[in-house]
């Protein structure tokens, strides 16, 4: 455990600082982007629209709204991705690049370093996650805007649960090749690729994005329950398979 | 008693190198036992079949009574050949880090191989040089107060002061009652310490026996017996 946090702290404290950062910027920059949402410029742009014309109209006077589309529904799930494959992706192929497995695998049981990688990035991943979402409601608290807490935590909460099998499938990929790129690039492509199912109704229901930003939360409803019960039984067998591909690896 | 057996050993990478072809062998408790071969023998794919971190194809090897595959021994201490460690650490840090998953390690074991082998605790591991390196290897796998120490070219970068402390050490482990599996291409340091070998070409087994028989069969030296093995002569 003590090897792990040693081998994370860096990134976590580095991520940490971008997400929070992240999340004030955004709540500070807001009068800055509906004063350019109102310029003449995008309004003559926009006047042709009726539905862009509603959404910028929202935007501007519904600051639930403006959270949701510019951080819960946008930049917090994209941080919350490309976090999850920058803390898993070497979790595993670097101590097999580097060959450091040759030293701990002798010494632990398969179980005791698996379980160990997974639970230390699940702590530092978890908590980077809810700082996004809790340090933007603090940021909003203080700028003297007014946004529902239980809102908040429902996206923070469908956040964290759609990141961490991200990050569960970032672990997967980084047991399977002895290099460090591979993983992060294959884990790239797997995101995009969740992504884009978004715009195919027969699968569209694979978007983790979508389940991650929930408009039903926006519209006064709760997170969905089934779908979170999907994803931790979607986790839970990749951390399952995961076990199991390292279990039986050769080293 | 028996440390270490192996029936029949074969393993075969999924590129289907055949590494080990049917190797038999017992290591005895308390005794020095080398593992010798050209490169691409299959001395490494031995030694981490003994610690369990490959599978065999085929045929069984236990240490200690148990099947090392997939969780490894405990009671032994793997120097491996790279000598790779946490380079991004500083050396006093990797220690207290070794020291919280390696099982029975000692502190003052540590220091006293440390201050043996004149190693300096300053700085970062990766500005260490490779005979530093393996100093730090070593007294962290001598640290662990365990039965088995598999010792992949232990003396690798090594001046011959400290490579003669190493030695030692080795002499001094088996002397308290544990038993070391050593491999280096350095015959004559094998022939220093080691009680009994075998020798390996291209996965097969071409010796299995004591040192003294060795010698006395082909009235030589180690290296000259080893190299007339290697080139096919029968003992």
């Amino acid at each position: 455990m003590k090897k792990e946090w040693k081998m994370l702290q860096i990134r976590f404290i580095v991520l940490l600082v971008v997400m929070i950062s992240s999340a004030v910027v955004v709540v500070l920059t807001r009068n800055f982007a509906i004063g350019a949402l109102n310029s003449p410029e995008i309004q003559q742009y926009i006047k042709n629209s009726s539905k862009i014309a509603s959404i910028v109209g929202k935007i501007s006077t519904n600051f639930t709204y403006y959270s949701f589309s510019q951080w819960f529904g946008k930049s917090y799930i994209q941080l919350v991705a490309i976090f999850a494959i920058i803390l898993s992706s070497s979790s595993f192929s670097k101590e097999f690049s580097k060959k450091t497995i040759y030293l701990i695998a002798s010494r632990m049981t398969r179980w005791q370093v698996y379980i160990s990688k997974n639970s230390i990035g699940w702590i530092a991943f978890s908590i980077i996650v809810i700082s996004g979402g809790i340090g933007y409601l603090i940021a909003a608290q203080l700028a003297g805007y007014h946004l529902q807490p239980s809102q908040v935590l429902s996206w923070t909460f469908t956040s964290t649960i759609g990141g961490l099998l991200l990050y569960q499938i970032g672990m997967y990929l980084s047991l399977l090749f002895k290099d460090q790129m591979k993983p992060l690039v294959v884990g790239i492509a797997i995101y995009i690729g969740l992504y884009i199912t978004s715009f195919v109704r027969e699968i569209k229901f694979l978007n983790v994005f979508s389940y991650m930003a929930q408009d039903e939360v926006l519209f006064g409803k709760g997170v969905n329950i089934f779908s979170t019960f999907v994803a931790l039984g979607i986790f839970a067998v990749i951390f399952v398979c995961g076990y199991f591909q390292f279990k039986f690896k050769d080293l | 008693m028996m440390v270490i057996k192996a029936e029949s050993l074969v393993k075969i990478y999924h590129n289907g190198v055949k590494a080990l072809k049917g190797v038999n062998f017992e290591v005895k408790e308390g005794r020095i036992f080398a593992v010798l071969g050209p490169n691409g023998a299959g001395k490494t794919t031995l030694l981490k079949c003994m610690l369990g971190m490959i599978k065999p194809t085929d045929g069984s090897i236990s240490v200690f009574g148990k099947t090392p595959f997939p969780d490894g021994v405990k009671n032994a201490s793997f120097v491996p050949e790279g000598k790779n460690l946490y380079e991004w650490l500083k050396i006093s840090k990797m220690v207290d880090i070794f020291a919280s998953f390696a099982p029975n390690f000692s502190f003052s074991r540590f220091e006293g191989m440390a201050k043996r082998f004149s190693l300096k605790l300053d700085g970062k591991v990766g500005e260490l040089s490779q005979g530093n390196r393996t100093k730090l290897y070593v007294s962290l796998a001598f640290a662990q107060d365990v039965n088995l120490y598999v010792l992949d070219e232990p003396t690798w970068g090594l001046d011959p002061i400290v490579r003669h402390e190493v030695l030692s050490l080795v002499k001094e482990s088996v002397l308290e009652g544990k038993t070391v599996v050593y491999s280096s291409h350095i015959l004559s340091e094998v022939e220093e310490v080691c009680d009994d070998l075998i020798i390996l070409k291209e996965g097969e087994l071409l010796y299995n026996g004591t040192l003294d028989d060795l010698k006395e069969k082909k009235k030589t030296t180690l290296s000259n017996a080893f190299l007339s093995l290697v080139k096919g002569d029968s003992l």
